[in-house]
């Protein structure tokens, strides 16, 4: 019983962790079910059966990585496009003239000397105009820095 | 959950979700007595394999028409030492199942008046 356990879940491994943490252990739970079924019906069904769930959990892990189904992992299926991020935070910093300069900053908060930008930064950013009056610019925060499932995989 | 409710009215389930969704509205299930009920009730015309079903679960569950449930409390709790995940039909579920039945009975009727199904021509 412990091998195929094992092989199952290496196989699991194919999926994200947010979903792994969802569904894993009952998937577990179903595959030990299924293959004690199959046992009862002689060796041949135990290789037919370990082929057809292998087969269908490489697809399907596969599948859930590049489309999410869960809503915890939308910010995952955002990480995934990791493509269309880089073309946008390209195009906004082509625009800019480069990410701002942070001088002390924790986490680009608008208080206090956290997220101040540098004189040379700030002359480079007013210059074409981007900049409110205070000269004072935010860090664009990376959008899955605050996202659990992010941080998690 | 937060989908837009117009386009869950336009979308016609498909036949697995439809499958999983009926076995759910009759008791709360966990995942291998879902496969089996699901076989037995399509007559073996669906038989998702663990990876598609829990695919499917996911996207119930994300929808909100699936949600995990305590077992029942005539089931036998334990599954090898740990405790069975049960899941069960949410009131939104039930409205997608009646939603898609009703789907299927217009298209039957249709099917029937173009005497596509002699049978139950009548």
């Amino acid at each position: 019983m412990k091998s195929p356990v094992r092989l199952f879940q290496l196989f699991l491994l194919l999926f994200p962790r947010a979903f792994r943490d969802r569904f894993g252990a009952s998937m577990r739970e179903t595959f030990e079910d299924r293959l004690e079924e199959s046992r009862k019906e002689g060796t041949r069904a135990v290789a037919e059966f370990g082929l057809r769930t292998a087969g269908d959990l490489a697809r399907e892990g596969i599948r859930e990585r590049l489309r999410p189904t869960l809503i915890e992992a939308r910010t995952s299926g955002l990480r995934n496009n990791w493509m269309g991020w880089g073309m946008m935070m390209g195009g906004r910093y082509a625009r800019r003239g480069g990410p701002p300069r942070v001088q002390g900053g924790e986490g680009g908060s608008d208080q206090g000397a956290a997220g101040r930008v540098t004189p040379e930064s700030q002359r480079s950013s007013t210059s074409r105009g981007t900049l409110p009056e205070g000269g004072r610019q935010r860090t664009p925060a990376h959008p899955f820095t605050e996202s659990k499932s992010f941080a998690e995989s | 959950m937060d989908q837009d409710p117009r386009a869950e009215r336009s979308n016609p389930l498909s036949a697995t979700d439809f499958h999983v969704l009926m076995v759910l509205a009759e008791e709360d299930l966990y995942g291998y007595a879902i496969m089996k009920a699901v076989e037995r009730e399509s007559a073996g015309a669906v038989s998702p394999e663990i990876g598609s079903l829990y695919r499917i679960l996911a996207r119930l569950v994300s929808k909100g028409f699936v949600d995990e449930a305590d077992a029942p409390a005539d089931a036998s709790v334990e599954h090898r030492g740990r405790p069975r995940r049960y899941y069960r039909l949410t009131e939104a579920g039930r409205l997608a199942v009646i939603r898609e039945s009703q789907r299927l009975r217009d298209v039957l009727e249709l099917a029937r008046a173009r005497s596509l199904l002699p049978e139950l021509a009548g």
